[in-house]
């Protein structure tokens, strides 16, 4: 015999029995014919290739086969499969809908993590487009660099195709009537149209000509624009509008795709003035961007640009030294904690899957033991133990189908609504709905799933069906619910008190958010954020900030107005601080307080009253004047102790988070004046200690304005007179402030109500499965149970028999989720917003509400134990 | 029985059967398909479709007589039967009506 050995195994291992002598008697005449014509060595090599395809092509008829039997019931299967749902609706609705939501939130997560990772530039060439990142990690340097640096890597990398800059460039749009709006502009190379797909609806794009110093002052407007504000006018090229207090002129309608880089409405020349202009302090920031040359990896083009960097610095004096690397533009710099948070989703919703797997394949094990009968005697009739586990297979993957339809229309209909709800804070090219990708993930782990669920339960049922015909259905409890299912089972129970312990505790936070600060007078402040003037440095910043004061101290019904780096209810930075001690006193470890800069005024546009001391003055901010601070209530109780706080001094300890640097010697601040609690951390009850501090260089912040009657009929007269001031005065956003904490309320909901979901079906699930495992014990020991009723066991020793162990699960998983649970809340700085402190008691009610839920679930079906009477228990089986 | 589709491969596996009569097998079917039209068959292929024929009805099998060079193993052989005489008829009617009044375009004549 001369046929390669191992080619002889392989056939022998795929081909199914009835064809394998036929064909390995085929392998030894055809190799032989071969090895006549090819000689040994070729014919061998011919031979063993041949074998992997015949091989290969058995197996996937075995495999076609069997798919298909089980996605194609036969017309009785399925009928079987239906009237089994029938008779045991509440397991399989709950085994539904864990599925579903299984798949929904894996589904979610899918798309979350491929969205944040591989994201792509929906543009020709997208995946080659970079950007030039100046500086490294947390500390990045403003994204600046001069005209001969960026001219010499453009001219001599040889890296890329095409690299241009953009830049921000939002601008004030004021119409006839002097309604004024701020639009998104950007500031373009007009040679980036080179590379962007983008052709004017109406006009022309941008030419080098725009950029060139001493040109007219053009513009491109969007679409959207163009319907919205001016009606769609085809005239409108050659008109001129007032953008940030320039008369431009417009050249083109850009279309309604042209998105790039952030969804901009505007779009102007940038030039070689302007990457100078952004080097200098307060400078705009712009970004360098690219198109790699194709073969050149980001790497390499980082090497060049580098190299190119390195010759510029030496050859010029006092040019700053830049880090510079390159990154793909869709490369979002990615902290560490979001990875964790998308680590942590992605294992959070797996561990649901596998739970969700675990549950289902117990009822699986429960439907599957309750007929070991019927599948012994098909076994007996000639079934083979392939054919029962494909039909047990098959019915759960027909659940799986149905649960594979609704999660995944669960989430389109999520993905849908978040695409909406988070429409203008997220990047153009990340797009929500959920790709090919991720529907080939989900069929994935929908047959995982079902595999899990439902293969191995079936093989275990169908492992000794003559056993079954032997003994009837007794001991099967501890065949289908064995000590596996029971660690499960504890596990979840833990795992479905955690998330419900951390879901009611978001509730609590939510709660906090919205509730109500006594000192203030929510209705009646009007919060306009804003940037100050970016160019001319701190003076021409403080010029501006009184500038806007004064204006709006001047609008009729304007009660206050004053301008901080933070407004109540959202969260205020905090930074380690101490107080001096006094004399006697221990000195103590800097612990963390929020502080708020801010300008006199502000804190009486809160409608605060200075409860000791005074305010905030304006000889506070003079050069020279001493460092003071006003502290709230609660900073005097925590850090103070009750004691008066008036001439202590306070201290901020470290730089500040950001990476600005705090003054080289750390200040000590002389405390003036306490004010009530005005919302600083409202939740955290942790950070409600704080205090305010003058606001001496401003560059972005709120002014806040007390007002008579309606906020919000002050926010276009507020526009207007800012307008007039300084038309490039920004004003992206006006609102009432019991609006300003929206955003994070809804960041909590949304946060709150998937841990909810979770949790409550994680709890369904619990319930269910708990209800199941008593529910089948009775059953298959009404025999038993009615002999012992009969022969006078008390009800508490029949109770305790058939529900004893799930009771018991009940116990261990609930006693291990509160622990859990804390773990949880000790990684609570890790959540988008804070969960209070404090209210752990929370996690003992949740852990009570379990033990009731899985009493009752053991409960109700025993009771029926206790109804059997000994001619019934006779009858059975 | 109803009419049998049958696929290009399963008809070319039919008509070799036939021709080889009473010598149909995998090995000689693959042979002969390569004789007449020039392609090269794998094997697997027409174990396969072999599979499928007799599913359908249209071909028996039977093991011949070990023969000592293969192996003391014998051959797997093929018999068409009448519904698969019937589906290839079938397929010939079909095709030869598809074919009518094309051949001065198929052959260049016009």
């Amino acid at each position: 015999m001369s046929t390669p050995v191992w080619a002889r195994a392989l056939l022998r291992l795929c081909v199914p029995a009835d064809r394998r002598e036929d064909v390995l008697g085929d392998l030894e005449e055809v190799h032989a014919r071969r090895r006549a014509r090819l000689g040994v060595g070729r014919a061998w090599v011919v031979t063993s290739a041949e074998s992997v395809v015949v091989a290969g092509a058995f197996i996937l008829t075995r495999i076609r086969g069997g798919v298909s039997r089980s996605l194609w019931l036969s017309g009785p299967q399925v009928k079987l499969a239906l009237r089994l749902a029938r008779k045991q609706p509440l397991l399989n609705v709950a085994a539904l809908l864990a599925l579903a939501t299984g798949i929904a939130l894996s589904g979610a997560a899918f798309t979350l993590v491929d969205m944040a990772y591989f994201s792509k530039l929906p543009l020709p060439a997208g995946d080659r487009f970079v950007r030039l990142v100046m500086g490294e990690g947390s500390r990045a340097q403003p994204e600046a660099m001069e005209w001969e640096r960026f001219a010499l890597i453009r001219r001599e990398s040889h890296a890329f195709d095409y690299l241009g800059a953009v830049g921000d460039a939002s601008m004030n749009l004021a119409d006839e009537s002097g309604a004024v709006q701020v639009v998104r502009g950007v500031a373009v190379m007009p040679d980036a149209f080179r590379v962007l797909p983008y052709r004017p609806v109406v006009g022309r794009t941008l030419l080098p000509e725009d950029a060139t110093p001493g040109a007219p002052p053009v513009v491109l407007i969007g679409a959207r624009l163009w319907q919205r504000r001016f009606g769609s006018d085809p005239s409108i090229v050659g008109r001129s509008v007032a953008l940030g207090g320039t008369l431009r002129q417009v050249v083109g309608v850009m279309p309604e795709e042209a998105e790039f880089p952030n969804r901009p409405e505007v779009w102007m020349p940038l030039g070689m003035r302007d990457f100078d202009a952004a080097m200098g302090p307060g400078g705009a920031r712009f970004m360098v961007f690219g198109v790699l040359r194709k073969g050149m990896s980001t790497d390499m083009a980082a090497a060049r640009v580098a190299a190119l960097s390195r010759r510029f610095e030496e050859g010029s004096t006092g040019a700053p030294h830049l880090r510079i690397g390159v990154r793909a533009f869709t490369d979002v710099p990615q902290s560490g904690l979001l990875q964790l948070l998308l680590g942590g989703l992605m294992a959070a919703v797996l561990s649901v899957l596998l739970v969700i797997a675990g549950n289902v394949g117990s009822l699986v094990s429960a439907r599957a033991a309750a007929r070991r009968q019927e599948l012994a005697v098909r076994t007996a009739l000639g079934a083979g133990r392939m054919r029962l586990v494909t039909q047990l297979f098959g019915e759960v993957l027909l659940l799986g189908i149905v649960a594979f339809a609704l999660g995944g229309w669960a989430l389109h209909r999520l993905m849908s609504y978040l695409s909406v709800w988070l429409t203008g804070d997220i990047p153009f090219w990340v797009d929500f709905m959920p790709h090919a990708s991720t529907w080939v993930f989900l069929v994935l782990v929908t047959l995982v799933v079902c595999a899990v669920a439902g293969g191995v339960p079936a093989l275990r049922a169908t492992r000794t069906p003559g056993d079954a015909l032997r003994s009837g259905s007794r001991g099967a409890s501890a065949v289908v619910f064995g000590r596996g299912a029971s660690v499960v089972s504890v596990l979840q129970i833990a795992f479905s008190v955690a998330l419900l312990g951390g879901a009611v505790l978001s509730m609590r936070g939510m709660q906090l958010y919205v509730g109500h600060v006594a000192a203030l007078r929510e209705d009646r402040i009007l919060v306009a954020a804003m940037p100050f003037e970016r160019a001319g440095g701190r003076d021409s910043a403080v010029a501006a900030v009184e500038r806007i004061e004064a204006v709006a101290r001047a609008l009729p019904g304007v009660e206050h107005a004053g301008i901080a780096t933070q407004v109540p209810r959202v969260e205020a930075p905090a930074r380690p601080v101490v107080v001096e001690p006094a004399p006697g006193e221990p000195e103590a470890e800097p612990r963390p307080a929020p502080v708020v800069e801010a300008r006199p005024g502000f804190l009486e546009a809160l409608g605060a009253r200075p409860v000791l001391g005074r305010m905030l003055e304006t000889e506070d901010l003079l050069p020279g004047a001493q460092a003071v601070a006003v502290v709230n209530e609660a900073f005097v109780e925590k850090f103070l102790h009750g004691r008066n706080p008036l001439g202590r001094r306070v201290q901020i300890v470290s730089p500040r988070r950001d990476g600005e640097e705090e003054p080289a010697a750390p200040q000590w601040r002389t405390i003036v004046g306490v004010v009530p609690d005005l919302g600083l951390s409202v939740g955290d009850p942790d950070l409600e200690a704080g205090f305010y501090v003058p606001l001496t260089e401003p560059s972005w912040g709120y002014l806040i304005l007390s007002v008579a009657g309606d906020p919000m009929a002050l926010v276009e007269p507020l526009r207007r007179a800012l307008m007039r001031v300084d038309p490039a005065q920004l004003v992206p956003s006006v609102y009432p402030l019991d609006q300003a904490a929206s955003g994070n309320t809804q960041v909590l909901a949304v946060f709150g109500g998937m841990l909810g979901a979770m949790g409550a079906m994680a709890l369904l699930l619990s319930v269910v499965s708990t209800y199941a495992l008593v529910s089948f014990t009775v059953s298959q020991r009404v025999r038993e149970v009615g002999i012992r009723v009969a022969l006078g066991a008390s009800r508490a020793s029949v109770l305790g028999s058939v529900a004893g162990r799930a009771v018991l699960q009940v116990v261990l998983g609930a006693a291990l989720g509160a622990p859990l649970g804390l773990l949880v809340l000790q990684m609570r700085h890790l959540f988008v917003l804070r969960v209070p402190a404090g209210e752990s008691w929370l996690l003992l009610v949740v852990s009570l509400v379990m033990l009731g839920a899985g009493a009752l679930a053991s409960w109700l079906p025993a009771r029926r134990a206790l109804a059997v009477g000994p001619a019934v228990a006779l009858r059975a089986e | 029985m109803g009419k049998q589709g049958l696929g290009e491969f399963e008809l070319l596996v039919l008509l070799a059967a036939l021709r080889l009569g009473e010598d149909a097998h995998a090995v000689s079917i693959v042979d002969e398909i390569g004789e007449r039209t020039g392609r090269e068959v794998l094997r697997s292929a027409v174990y396969v479709t072999l599979q499928r024929l007799e599913k359908k009805g249209l071909v028996t099998t039977r093991i011949g007589d070990p023969t000592p060079e293969r192996g003391g193993k014998g051959r797997r052989l093929v018999r068409v039967e009448a519904p698969g005489l019937e589906a290839v008829r079938e397929t010939q009617d079909a095709l030869r009506s598809m074919w009518g009044g094309l051949d001065p375009l198929l052959t260049g004549d016009r």
